[in-house]
């Protein structure tokens, strides 16, 4: 064993492996910073190349593009509230109100601090894992998938505390947008109107862009101003980010594992992943009335956690064979034609490659976070320019990325529809985030829950794993009720004890 | 009873979701289950929040601060706002427009020239943005990911190609 993993980092530290390790995180950071430009779509324009490389060059290139999107994607979800990929919604919530309050460098510095760790944590996992992974992955069937889609819905109650029947309200619009398209289960076309561009469904981009980067640009330039309400940045943000995510190092430990874990179940991805770890977040800190104001913790949380997140999908990548989402089926796809075998025979005879993978994923995501790092001076300085500035550009990018969902007209059509949805929502004090979790969990939901009865009828229900969870949602739903009612409580008594 | 403008919100999700509702009643159960269960517990659950705000006596003071929601940069003037809002609406309907007409391509370099030069940006730096979208456009969606452009009425007309 000690054999094959220095054999695996005697392979990635070669000048060749290494060098087209910093090219393929230069081009993911960038990829993941420009919206719409990043993730599977980068991947599938230099799959065609990658595929041609030796084994381990094509290791080092593809893990370097692959798994660092999440950190460069930080950049426009802080500085102008546009996620810059699936996994950076939640940070939008704190980080954007950070900038506006001239925090942006603190926020980045630690964005990018818990980023790193967190994909260190992540690798780290990869790497114990590999051992017991089999029992554990197995034991996890789709009635525990539902129960954790499900665990994922019962959040949205802790996420919308100030308005629980406008937050569920607006996660079942956001079920029900997920829903349109033709029902994989019995063919059915649902809310298509007999328009062909909705027979595949709306896509994530377009409404995490509708929704909250629109709204917020419609925000900006009616009231003709900038993104930051303060004309200084903070010249000690920088270091009082890093400094943030060793406060909070609990945190960040607890949000790397929820985005492990949710790399390792497949079909759900980094979009769930930062939802969970804020939820989880707002739930189990202290003193939480600050979160969505411009709390650091809920940029730690999301972004700690999508970044682990790679770990754990690259843990049922290699160790079966079954890719969790759209990038690690084409990672896979690229091992393939390079010769390399995920599945059982990668854990054997090509074992030094998954330990050259685990090795380039750790150097990725400390290099991701140095140029990262390197760009916040410069990059925070978005947050002061003018109306006019930000407005045509960050339109046009929206425009774009919406284009890229399905290179149709249709898709700007439908931005647009959407953003007035998106924009009533915010000026009618209606909470946003819950309609982008519904969207992203609905498919999942619904999916699970016929596989499951497909498969176990009814009794699905007694299965342990299943009550196990059930207990864990009743928790969720019933700790903020609980802790309301303490805090009511104390509250009520403290003029007796005086 | 105290109807505000912004409850009509809540009755255009009311309609949505009844319409959902009644939409896949037409649809098979395995099809449908999902968005008649849920849908039909988000009209009750809109209908009582509609009921609330109108019954809340307290409603016309400061409105309550969500949790999870982007704060709002306060509003000092209104009537600025407002017509600040009809303004950018209405540059988003002409950019519409204009991607009809002269196609994406060109329509998003000549919205980011005419709406920075409008509002006062000098024109070297109005040409800088415009040059760095027009770079992205051709260097990225035309030359890496070939990008194959929807037509447009003038491309049409003047027998463009993509």
């Amino acid at each position: 064993m000690v054999e094959s993993i220095l054999q695996g980092l005697a392979a990635i530290s070669a000048p060749v492996p290494l060098g087209f390790l910093v090219f393929g995180v230069v081009l993911g950071v960038w990829g993941g910073a420009l919206p719409g430009v990043g993730g599977p779509a980068q991947l599938a324009v230099l799959l065609p190349f990658a595929m041609l490389m030796e084994p381990i060059n094509a290791i080092a290139f593809l893990i370097g593009v692959t798994t660092v999107g999440n950190t460069g994607n930080t950049f426009t979800s802080v500085l102008v509230a546009v996620p810059g990929g699936s996994g950076a919604q939640a940070t939008v919530l704190d980080g954007y109100p950070m900038a506006q309050k001239g925090e942006a460098k603190r926020a980045l510095s630690a964005a990018f601090m818990v980023s790193m760790l967190g994909g260190l944590i992540g690798a780290s996992l990869l790497f114990a894992s590999l051992p017991i992974m089999k029992p554990l992955v197995r034991s996890f069937g789709s009635p525990e998938l539902f129960l954790f889609t499900i665990w994922g819905l019962s959040m949205i109650g802790t996420m919308s505390a100030g308005a629980p029947m406008k937050g569920l309200t607006a996660a079942i619009l956001g079920v029900i947008l997920s829903t349109v398209g033709q029902d994989v289960k019995s063919g059915t076309m649902r809310f298509d109107y007999n328009t062909p561009y909705l027979w595949e469904g709306i896509s994530v981009v377009l409404i995490s862009l509708s929704i909250f980067a629109v709204p917020e640009m419609i925000a900006l330039a009616a009231r003709k101003g900038r993104v930051a309400e303060v004309s200084e940045l903070g010249e000690s943000g920088i270091i009082e980010g890093m400094k943030d995510a060793f406060r909070h190092k609990w945190l960040v430990f607890r949000s790397a594992c929820i985005g492990t874990w949710v790399g390792i179940l497949p079909g759900l991805g980094s979009d769930v992943a930062d939802w969970f770890a804020y939820a989880h977040a707002k739930q189990t800190e202290k003193n939480t009335e600050n979160f969505g104001k411009g709390d650091v913790r809920g940029v730690i949380a999301p972004e700690s956690s999508n970044n682990a997140k790679e770990g754990g999908a690259l843990i049922t990548t290699l160790a079966f064979g079954i890719p969790g989402s759209t990038s690690m089926a084409l990672l896979m796809i690229a091992f393939v034609a390079v010769g390399l075998n995920p599945g059982p025979e990668m854990l054997g005879s090509q074992i030094h490659y998954v330990y050259a993978i685990i090795f380039a994923l750790a150097f990725s995501q400390i290099l991701a976070s140095a140029i990262c790092w390197g760009m916040i001076k410069p990059a925070a300085y978005v947050c002061f320019f003018p109306f006019y500035v930000l407005v045509p550009i960050i339109v046009a990018l929206c425009f774009l990325s919406a284009f890229s969902a399905h290179f149709s007209i249709s898709d700007i059509i439908a931005l647009l529809a959407l953003s007035v949805l998106g924009y009533f929502m915010k000026i009618g004090g209606w909470p946003r985030a819950p309609i982008v979790l519904g969207f992203v969990l609905g498919p999942k939901v619904e999916l699970y829950l016929w596989l499951s009865i497909a498969r176990y009828d009814m009794e699905w229900i007694w299965r342990p794993g299943v009550m196990a969870l059930f207990t864990v949602i009743a928790i969720t739903l019933l700790y903020p009720v609980w802790k309301a009612w303490r805090l009511a409580h104390v509250t009520t008594d403290e003029p007796g004890r005086g | 009873m105290h109807f505000k403008a912004t409850d009509l919100f809540t009755v255009f999700i009311i309609l949505v979701l009844g319409v959902a509702v009644y939409t896949a009643s037409h649809w098979e159960l395995r099809a449908s289950i999902i968005v008649l269960s849920l849908g039909s517990m988000g009209v009750l659950m809109a209908s009582a929040q509609l009921v609330l705000d109108c019954l809340d006596s307290n409603r016309d003071g400061e409105p309550k601060k969500l949790d999870m929601e982007l704060p709002t940069i306060k509003d000092t003037d209104p009537n600025k706002t407002f017509w600040g809002t009809m303004e950018i609406w209405g540059w988003l309907a002409g950019l519409f427009l204009a991607i009809h007409v002269i196609g994406l391509r060109a329509a998003l370099p000549v919205f980011v020239l005419v709406y920075a030069k409008f509002y006062g940006a000098s024109w070297r730096l109005t040409l800088i943005l415009t040059a760095m979208i027009t770079a992205f456009i051709l260097g990225v969606y035309d030359n890496i990911m070939h990008v194959y452009w929807p037509d447009s009425v003038l491309g049409d007309l003047l027998g463009w190609e993509d």
